[in-house]
């Protein structure tokens, strides 16, 4: 187990900066996610920490040591591929087997801890299946007890869930974290579903663009976004323009008093959840614009003025299109940006 | 006309035209093997003739000769088609090697290929002039017979000439496109770069190198021409016997020439069967 730090690092590709100057640490036994959509450096973060990309400038520190130049394959770093990658010609056990056999260790003891690591996976029996022969779960759990075979310093895990099913997905995840916390082992998560990251992290990196916009705990992350794209890619969508003077909030759906807030222009995010409806009369300003049932609740986009409102309500109350709706909104439970934080 | 039926009938006489003259080939030759040919009074079906081959020295040290070329120069040629494959791969010339290496089989005939190592080997060749104008040797005479000898060092050189370009481009291709993540995982996994070739690339490639071999070997073991030209008079490469015995104006030879024939058919038959059992080993990789 190890504590990382990465210091300054950066990488090009063809003049193309994909990562652009990133510092973060993860603690010994922690479990962070690297949250970010496609292209924005997250798979070349992980190669870059196990060793098989070389960053263009930077350090990288196991347990405060440098290990920028200590080769792939002595540094400890393993990585569960997001389509695992599991070699086709050789079966489960010699796949699992795999890292120990260049290791040097002997057939025995090998043999001893594939069977540990099929015990773990719950895939005993398995020993002489190829990899064309098992569904996805399986190749991933044998992707997985592969790469905790070597007892690797830290765990990377580059989308290890995005090629499986929804259901797959969510077994899969616990079955992770579930390991994960059994060995107490540093996790880096890589993924762009941010409830995947949310439910899976002791603590979220948000990378946008190359660069780290956020760290922090899932709370943290998603309730106090750091900037607007933040809050944008963690799907928030109620967005509102006003100005605070003296504790009053004025936008163009009125005026509001706030506490806490100074004085300036501000984008305020509301988060759908915290917008509550309530059956309306002829002289409600909302209207239900669309809705969509989900089972346990109800997505709505109710009409206030100009704004289109994104809200959910639980599956008790149902709204029809077109009914008029009261619209409470409590803007001292919103984030309030001020325009150099919108990090466009 | 039932429509299940009308691509088959659609079908029929390309089928008829090409199983038949195959079948109706094999067959004659096996009844023939078997000594049935009555044009000269062989009417009797006998392994008589089988069994004489088999025993006949000349066949066998012409069965072994045969085996001892095609497998020298498959061997060969597979080992550096493999090694120039992985060094294109890493060169940053490979398109244009890429290119002149395609051409190079497909435009050179084994024919035009035995007589350039005639011109190059033999004693009034290029090779023996250059040792001899080097002072290297004496004589051309001096310089030792590298055609028609009784180790076959033409026929293996020609043969390694022209199939390591078409073992390089089988694996070549295979290579390219193997899964550079897969060696990534390996270096991960703790291998070294030379156990991630071992391990990993070398066993994924062995079914495109071992469909290539046995293409190569099938072919050296069959053919005619290269034997023919640059072999030597004893022992003769079996297909050259073959050749002679069928040749042969005493048409009560005729048996023994399908026999050898026959032999010739029934190692090919097998080396198919082992060809698509790699077939089948390389679709299961790629599954």
């Amino acid at each position: 187990m190890v504590s990382i730090e990465l210091k300054n690092i950066t990488k090009s590709f063809n003049n193309n900066k994909v990562i652009d100057n990133i510092s973060f640490s993860v603690e010994k036994g922690e479990m962070v996610s690297i949250l970010g959509p496609s292209g924005c450096g997250k798979t070349t973060t992980l190669k870059i920490i196990a060793g098989l990309v070389k960053p263009d400038s930077g350090e990288i520190f196991f347990n405060g040591g440098s290990v920028l130049h200590t080769p792939v394959e002595k540094r400890g770093g393993v990585l569960v591929f997001q389509d695992f990658l599991l070699f086709p010609h050789l079966n489960v056990e010699e796949n699992i087997g795999f890292g120990l056999k260049m290791a040097g260790v002997k057939k025995n003891e090998r043999k001893k801890v594939v069977a540990e690591m099929l015990k773990l996976v719950q895939l005993e029996g398995y020993e002489e299946k190829y990899p064309r022969e098992l569904s996805g779960g399986q190749k991933q759990r044998v992707a997985f007890a592969r790469a905790l075979a070597v007892k690797p310093k830290v765990l990377l895990l580059d989308e290890p869930f995005s090629n499986l099913d929804t259901r797959l997905r969510e077994t899969m995840r616990e079955f992770t974290c579930e390991i994960q916390r059994k060995l107490g082992i540093t996790t880096i998560l890589v993924t762009h579903d941010k409830e995947e990251a949310l439910m899976s992290s002791d603590r979220i990196i948000v990378l946008l663009d190359g660069k780290i916009k956020q760290s922090g705990t899932p709370t943290e992350v998603y309730f106090k976004p750091a900037c607007l794209r933040v809050a944008k890619f963690f799907g928030h969508k109620n967005f509102i323009e006003g100005i605070v003077r003296n504790g009053v909030l004025s936008t163009a759906m009125g005026n509001y008093p706030i506490q806490g807030i100074e004085n300036g222009d501000y984008q305020i995010m509301i988060r759908h959840e915290e917008i509550k409806l309530k059956k309306g009369t002829e002289n409600s300003a909302g209207i239900v614009e669309r809705s969509w049932f989900a089972g346990e609740r109800t997505y709505y986009i109710v009409k206030v003025k100009d704004f289109s409102l994104h809200c959910i309500e639980k599956q008790n109350k149902i709204f029809a299109e077109g009914e008029k709706v009261d619209v409470v909104i409590d803007f001292n439970e919103g984030v309030f940006f001020k325009k150099e934080n919108y990090c466009r | 006309m039932d429509s299940k039926l009308k691509p088959y009938m659609l079908l029929l006489p390309a089928i008829i035209v090409l199983l038949g003259i195959f079948m109706a080939g094999l067959l004659s030759a096996l009844v023939q093997s078997l000594g049935y040919f009555p044009v000269v009074g062989l009417k009797k079906i006998t392994f008589e003739y089988y069994l004489e081959v088999f025993k006949n020295q000349d066949f066998l040290k012409s069965l072994f000769f045969s085996l001892y070329i095609s497998l020298t120069s498959s061997v060969a040629a597979v080992i550096i088609g493999v090694l120039l494959a992985y060094l294109i791969v890493k060169s940053q010339y490979k398109e244009g090697i890429e290119t002149v290496l395609y051409k190079l089989p497909i435009i050179v005939p084994h024919m035009v290929a035995a007589l350039l190592i005639f011109n190059i080997l033999s004693q009034s060749g290029i090779l023996p002039r250059i040792f001899f104008n080097l002072g290297i040797i004496r004589d051309q005479s001096q310089f030792c017979n590298l055609v028609f000898d009784k180790n076959g060092i033409g026929i293996v050189t020609t043969y390694i000439w022209k199939e390591i370009p078409f073992v390089t481009m089988v694996v070549y291709t295979i290579l390219n496109n193997l899964n550079k993540e897969l060696l990534e995982v390996a270096l991960n996994l703790g291998a070294k770069k030379w156990q991630g070739f071992i391990y990993v690339a070398l066993p994924l490639l062995m079914p495109t190198i071992g469909s290539a071999f046995i293409i190569i070997f099938a072919f050296s073991f069959g053919a005619f021409e290269v034997p023919y030209l640059l072999g030597p008079t004893y022992p003769k490469a079996l297909p050259v016997l073959a050749y002679t015995a069928y040749t042969n104006p005493d048409l009560t030879n005729r048996p023994y020439a399908m026999v050898i024939s026959m032999i010739l058919t029934i190692v090919s038959v097998i080396l198919i069967l082992l060809y698509t059992k790699f077939f089948r080993l390389l679709n299961d990789y790629n599954r």
